[in-house]
């Protein structure tokens, strides 16, 4: 929609230059006009100045007769008025012809003519006032002023015509430049009114679209608005229901873990007081089916256990002070190997280990990652177990390193997923419930937990605490 | 002369025996007396008391009815004649928070039942032996 706002913005430019260009073409056609009026002005004042110079003339030529005739004084009166009027006239001729050099070739000639007129007149008076009438009516009656006097009016009416002329010229000139001016008008009107018109309607094409982005723009704002703040509700509701389902199954494990170890009680305690009581009377088949019962409640009571580390681990407050994982790799260790005198492990156990840890955590971190080492090194001939530290990427990486059994690399994600065993439980008892309780805890630290092995060549668990 | 006696507070009949069969198995020279709940434990001891024949030790359940052995352990360390006996928490829990609790309110001894009759029995005879001065022998 760019383009609409586009076209309608140049239209619009196009609109102002017409009008820029109406106003300067009328301007200059008002101009034009004002020169034609100012022109027709001077051609009318030139006829009637022409005309008035003339009959100041006939007035002084009258005059001259008249005293010619008379030999009267008071005569002479209207010959210098005329004489006057003429020589203001003519000034004024010269003046207005000024400009158009025929005109005043023409002018000059009338007036050049004038002045023989005027030099007869004058020196007939002269005449008259030195010889007598007698000799200036003679002179008078030769008529050589009539001619000049002719001459001079035809001239005149010529000069007349020549301003006819120039007046039909100039009123037809005038009435060009009105057409013009009209039609100017007009067109520039037109154009400026489809310009401004089309301008407009694309414009507010453009004004339309923007309101309707603006207006869709502001809905999907409240709609996304509304959307975070449903959905900071609904976290708010899940986190709180979460927490208490949590509580609910701490509470239910805890229970259902208490409630099935006081029936194994009875289930191991009888089985073995009736072995004391009548084994005797038992054969040795008798006796081992009693000890399978027996097993299988140790076994449940271990489950059981497992079960009830890893919900206390999850729900246990952490209290994070300086361990020494040294210490407790030990004392794992000694623990072990006191249970089981019979086996025969190296232990190498680094030095000055210590971590920023919760201690009863940690020591089952270190038990369960110790136990499964000890566990799975019961079929190696040379077991070696090594606890150590090492730096990997500006971060400490605790380890427990055996040579015993490992496990198909292909398999490691399964290891820390609840009741996954690789092993078959006849060749490594276990519950499946150790590692996931180890990564629970490295995790509650911040940390992370993971194995690498090869079937045969021992495995290694490293955990990183933050 | 009679046997010095043992209070069992216990709710569940099958501890009960096994209990019973542990004072025999260890030779424990010593009547045990039960108390299936709290409630009743405590009026036994208030008896006993005015009797002059207090049990030499108490062993006592945390989860029971009417009364746990929370209360009855509170009760008892606060009531002037009785407050002294030895009281050992005999319990299936390990909780952490089931421990720390019992010695605050006064227990003497925490001790969370063995699965193995065996080690259930020595636990027994060593407590009554520690606590109560009974003497196992035969």
């Amino acid at each position: 929609m760019r383009i609409a706002n586009r076209i309608g913005a140049f239209l619009l430019a196009g609109a102002l230059a017409v009008l820029v260009f109406l106003i300067a073409a009328l301007h200059s056609d008002q101009q034009t006009d004002d020169r034609l009026d100012s022109e027709a002005a001077r051609i009318a004042e030139t006829a009637d100045t022409a005309r008035g110079a003339l009959s100041a003339l006939k007035d002084a030529e009258t005059g001259q007769r008249g005293f010619l005739l008379t030999g009267k004084d008071a005569y002479l009166a209207p010959y210098n008025d005329g004489i006057r009027t003429f020589d203001e006239m003519s000034a004024r001729l010269k003046q207005l012809t000024a400009s158009d050099r025929e005109l005043s070739a023409a002018v000059s000639r009338v007036m050049a003519l004038a002045d023989l007129k005027r030099r007869e007149m004058s020196s007939t008076i002269e005449l008259l006032r030195s010889k007598g009438q007698g000799v200036a009516a003679g002179r008078v009656s030769q008529d050589i002023g009539k001619l000049y006097m002719d001459e001079i009016r035809m001239r005149v009416d010529r000069i007349l015509g020549m301003e006819d002329v120039a007046r039909a010229r100039n009123a037809a000139e005038a009435a060009r430049l009105k057409a013009g001016t009209r039609s100017k008008a007009l067109i520039g009107a037109a154009a400026l009114f489809i310009l401004t018109l089309l301008g407009a309607v694309f414009l507010s094409i453009e004004i339309r679209y923007e309101r309707r982005l603006a207006t869709s723009l502001e809905a999907s704002e409240k709609k996304y608005r509304d959307l975070a703040e449903n959905l900071e509700h609904q976290v708010d509701a899940r986190t709180r229901e979460l927490k208490r389902l949590n509580a609910e199954l701490s509470a239910f494990s805890y229970s259902v873990s208490h409630d099935l170890r006081a029936p194994l009680r009875s289930i191991d305690g009888f089985s073995q007081i009736f072995l004391e009581d009548y084994g005797g009377a038992l054969d040795e088949a008798g006796r081992r089916l009693i000890e399978r019962i027996r097993s299988a409640a140790t076994r449940m009571d271990g489950l059981i256990q497992s079960l009830l580390d890893l919900s206390r681990v999850t729900r246990q407050e952490l209290k994070r002070e300086k361990v020494s994982i040294t210490d407790i790799a030990a004392s794992s260790l000694r623990g072990l190997a006191a249970a089981m005198p019979e086996r025969c492990v190296q232990t190498i156990i680094a030095p000055g280990m210590e971590a920023d840890a919760d201690p009863q955590l940690i020591r089952i971190v270190l038990d369960n990652l110790i136990s499964n080492a000890w566990k799975f090194t019961s079929k190696t001939s040379h077991a070696v177990i090594e606890v150590g530290r090492m730096v990997c990427a500006g971060k400490v990486v605790f380890f427990v390193r055996d040579n015993g059994a490992g496990f198909d690399p292909t398999l490691a994600n399964r290891l820390f997923t609840p009741f996954q065993r690789l092993h078959p439980e006849s060749e490594f008892e276990g519950t499946g419930i150790g590692l996931v309780t180890v990564q629970r805890i490295v995790e509650r630290h911040g940390g992370r937990v993971w194995a690498e092995s090869r079937p045969g060549h021992g495995a290694t668990f490293s955990f990183a605490l933050s | 002369m009679t046997d010095p006696s043992l209070l069992l507070v216990e709710d569940n009949p099958d501890d009960i025996a096994l209990a019973q069969r542990a004072v025999t198995r260890g030779g424990i020279r010593a009547n045990l007396v039960v108390a299936r709940t709290g409630k009743e434990a405590w009026d036994l001891l208030n008896a006993s008391a005015r009797l002059k024949q207090q049990p030499k030790a108490v062993f006592l359940d945390l989860n029971m009815p009417e009364w746990s052995g929370f209360d009855l352990l509170q009760r008892v360390r606060a009531s002037h004649p009785i407050a002294s006996l030895p009281m050992i928490v005999l319990t299936t829990s390990s909780e952490p928070a089931d421990v720390e609790r019992s010695y605050k309110l006064g227990a003497n001894s925490f001790v969370t039942k063995p699965l193995d009759f065996k080690q259930f029995s020595d636990v027994f005879a060593a407590m009554s032996a520690y606590w109560g001065g009974i003497n196992e022998t035969i």
